[in-house]
């Protein structure tokens, strides 16, 4: 506020920053700088008369026209949202190449050729990939690390790579690059665990205890998708593995003592000293069972280690869990729009939950909680069909189909009487209570039956929470 | 024991209307049930076979008894599908201002059961006026669907056609109709009396245009005597669940069966739902129908498509008596006797050969 910027300067917003609506917020997004800004009201109205070169000027008095109130009062929201906006880099005047996006964060780009020993093809978020060394002791080394992305088919790209000591060991974050470079689906920096039909990300920056927590989810019984990085495509928001080896640091390893006799599978090759990597297969042989599926994202968590700390969850609303999954993202220069819309849908459709702890293990079902808890509905919040749900009512249950649901579904039993309860908004307690009574039976144990079909329902949007 | 099973399909429709207490309450062999239910999936009566099935009044064992409710789950499935293809495509017709009315399934579904899981439809069904069957051909072509025949001759459509057939992707079938039916009767309907009054209808969100329920009570009377020639069972309940419900109403059904000289098709058509639904009319009802005076050409024409000769070259050169004006028939004859149009494909030409035939013959 009070900032001042000269009234008559031609102004015009960037356009490669991509604008989305976020559960009612206008968040702007500039792929140059990776930086998303969520703007008030006024600043979103101000935003979207800026896509034509205006003046600050004229714009007040196109503003003071439509809202019918005079410039002057205006005029200071006005420049301020301005100089705002050429503070944050956001309006066309040179600065930032409108290009410079579309080359965005570089993926792994090493001499491409075939000479030397080749490496097995591994497979890479939708990546096939295999790699030319000088040398079989560093194919060897390759294929080890990368042995449960092997695939048997052909590479779509063969990449040399400096098979020196040192640079050998730059090569698992080498490899997880290549997890960046799809087009085709958002790729979310994270683990991801796999219930069911159903994938639990676990997302956050490094360091963050991914790998630890995914590692304990693992050891509980559930599928393993990553610990680095998952694919996942637009609209449905079916979940792309990425099932490397788990990178597990040597500081986690007293929590797993199920894998001591693993303790010294370290390639020397790559750094042995700091962390282990777990292929899965040998500890948990179903741990990838679930990739003949197509699961789809049905719960975020974002997770916090600190030392000591009891856990604790807390669900994040829609905006600010959409802050944190822009965060998380690797490539959203290279899926643009498509990408952000991802984003947005997890953040409307999928809980996310914040979750500080201190120890994984005991992280690890309340993580598995949240999965069933209600759909991270609260008992007080009123629940409500959405409207443009479809539905029918047939001896069986319910069939419904949401709007952009490419598959009906079908609720039987308990659920199919929540659904038409849900006809109008009720709270969880109130639907509880209600069944319990009609089934003649204890509150607790329709709470169990119904809280894994509302957990469904609204990862579907098949239910609206009223505020 | 061996069971009519044709007579027992009918004995599951008509539970939709009557209370019955004489279907078998034995199980059926496994091959009788198997039969059974692909005669109630050609008839769409999935809702009438799991409701007769779960109250008891038909006699299941507990694997027929599933595969009855997964069948009526599974109609309905198709029905939610279609019924988001109707709010896509009125949507793309919202967008263009071309107006529609929604036909049939959906309308009947929605607006004159008091559950619209108990109506089975498979495709779907619009009314547009003339002057927009081609932008909606257009549109609907745009957006992926293939036309099932092409018009005999430019213009045909408009002007006396019964209207398009689209199919889009693999699953859906759109109808497009000018009229309500083929034919003389469909030729004989004075479209701005079918457009003038309407009903609303809910899906989603989304309010739709219907017909009003004395409009839709005479398009269920023509699907049910002149869709095919064998019995359905669904238009028949259509007639059922559509019948005028006030004196107000069944004034308009005699006014309009009379004005579109379709006495005889309301009156074979209440009379099919009572011979084979077992239903029982309102006395006002049956004391208005008694105005109907169906006429020798109205029997003509309900011969062309029902009787023992009938075809689609007898069909559609009937309809020339139901055209007014010299010049008209003159170019009705003209198109469907002479194509020009070469995309009409074989079943316009055969069309045309058949007419032919039928002429030369008189």
């Amino acid at each position: 506020v009070g900032q001042s910027f000269p009234p008559d300067k031609p102004i015009s917003a960037r356009s490669d920053v991509l604008g989305i609506w976020v559960d009612g917020v206008h968040v702007l997004y500039d792929p140059t700088r990776e930086r998303a800004h969520v703007l008030n009201p006024t600043a979103a109205t101000i935003w979207g008369m800026i896509d034509q070169p205006v003046t600050a000027s004229s714009l007040t008095n196109q503003l003071a026209q439509e809202l019918s109130i005079k410039p002057e009062v205006l005029r200071a929201d006005v420049t301020s949202a301005v100089s705002t906006f050429a503070s944050l880099g956001l309006l066309e005047d040179g600065a930032v190449s409108r290009h410079a996006n579309a080359v965005g964060r570089a993926g792994p780009e090493p001499p491409i050729g075939s000479s030397g020993v080749r490496t097995a093809t591994f497979s890479v978020i939708d990546q096939l990939v295999a790699f030319a060394v000088r040398d079989r002791e560093a194919a060897e080394a390759i294929n080890w690390l990368g042995a449960p992305l092997v695939t048997d088919a052909s590479p779509t790209t063969v990449h040399a790579v400096d098979s020196s000591g040192a640079s050998l060991r730059l090569f698992p974050t080498m490899l997880n690059r290549f997890a960046t470079l799809t087009d085709r689906m958002v790729v979310l920096h994270a683990g991801a665990v796999v219930a069911g039909e159903t994938v639990i990300a676990i997302a956050g920056a490094p360091n963050a205890g991914k790998s630890t927590l995914v590692t304990a989810l693992v050891a509980a019984g559930l599928g393993y998708a990553s610990d680095e990085a998952i694919g996942i495509t637009t609209g449905e928001l079916r979940v792309v593995g990425y099932p490397k080896r788990i990178t597990l640091e040597l500081g986690s390893w007293p929590l797993f003592p199920e894998l001591a006799e693993d303790a010294g599978a370290a390639h020397q090759a790559f750094d042995p000293s700091r962390v282990r990597w777990i292929d899965v297969r040998s500890h948990w042989p179903d741990a990838l069972a679930w990739q003949h599926s197509r699961p789809r994202l049905g719960l975020v968590v974002v997770p916090r280690y600190e030392p000591g700390a009891a856990v604790r969850v807390e669900r994040l609303e829609p905006v600010a869990a959409f802050t944190e999954l822009l965060g998380c993202a690797f490539n959203l220069p290279r899926v643009g729009l498509d990408g952000l819309e991802t984003l947005r849908d997890i953040a409307e459709q999928v809980p996310v939950h914040r979750l500080t702890h201190g120890d994984a293990r005991l992280a690890a079902p309340k993580v598995v909680n949240l999965l069933s808890g209600g759909g991270g509905a609260t008992g007080h919040e009123r629940l409500r069909r959405r409207p443009d749900v479809l539905s029918r009512r047939v001896a069986s249950g319910v069939v419904l189909l949401t709007n952009e649901a490419t598959d009906v579904f079908e609720v039987t039993g308990p659920g199919a009487d929540m659904w038409e309860l849900l006809a109008r908004a009720v709270t969880f307690d109130e639907l509880v209570a209600r069944l319990a009574e009609d089934y003649e039976t204890s509150p607790t144990v329709v709470r169990r039956d119904l809280e894994p079909v509302l957990t469904e329902l609204r990862r579907l949007d098949a239910i609206e929470v009223l505020k | 024991v061996t069971h009519d099973l044709r007579g027992l399909v009918s004995g599951i429709a008509s539970t939709e209307v009557v209370t019955r207490d004489d279907l078998p309450h034995e199980p059926l062999t496994d091959d009788e049930w198997a039969r059974l239910v692909a005669l109630v999936r050609i008839q769409r009566l999935e809702p009438q076979l799991s409701s007769a099935v779960v109250s008891g009044a038909l006699g299941a064992t507990s694997p027929q008894r599933s595969e009855a409710e997964r069948l009526h789950a599974s109609a309905m499935a198709r029905c939610l599908l279609l019924d988001r293809s109707l709010l896509h495509v009125a949507d793309r017709l919202d967008e263009v201002d071309i107006p529609f009315v929604v036909l049939k399934g959906p309308a009947v579904a929605h607006l004159d059961h008091p559950d619209p899981a108990r109506r089975s439809y498979g495709d779907l069904d619009l009314l547009i006026a003339p002057t927009h069957l081609e932008a909606t051909g257009e549109l609907l072509g745009a957006i992926g669907g293939t036309r099932a025949y092409m018009e005999p001759r430019a213009g045909y459509d408009r002007r006396f056609g019964k209207g398009m057939a689209f199919r889009i992707g693999g699953d859906l079938e759109i109808d497009v109709h000018r009229t309500l039916t083929l034919g003389p009767f469909g030729l004989a309907i004075d479209l701005d009396q079918l457009d003038a009054h309407h009903d609303t209808l809910v899906i989603g969100r989304r309010r739709l245009r219907a017909l009003d329920r004395p409009r839709r009570f005479l398009h269920a009377c023509y699907h049910a005597v002149l869709g095919r020639a064998d019995v359905r069972f669904v238009p028949l309940l259509d007639v059922v669940r559509c019948a005028p419900a006030s004196e107000s109403e069944l004034q308009v059904v005699i006014s309009l069966s009379k004005a579109w000289r379709a006495d005889v098709v309301v009156e074979t058509a209440v009379e099919a739902a009572v011979a084979r639904l077992g239903w029982l009319p309102s006395a006002s009802m049956v004391a208005a129908l008694d105005e109907l005076r169906p006429t020798a050409q109205q029997r003509r024409w309900l011969d062309a498509y029902r009787g023992p000769r009938r075809s689609s070259a007898r069909l559609t050169l009937s309809g020339v008596t139901a055209i007014d004006g010299w010049r008209d028939r003159v170019d009705y004859l003209r198109a469907i006797l002479w194509p020009s149009n070469r995309g009409g494909g074989d079943a316009v030409r055969r069309l045309a050969r058949g007419a032919r035939a039928l002429t030369d013959r008189r």
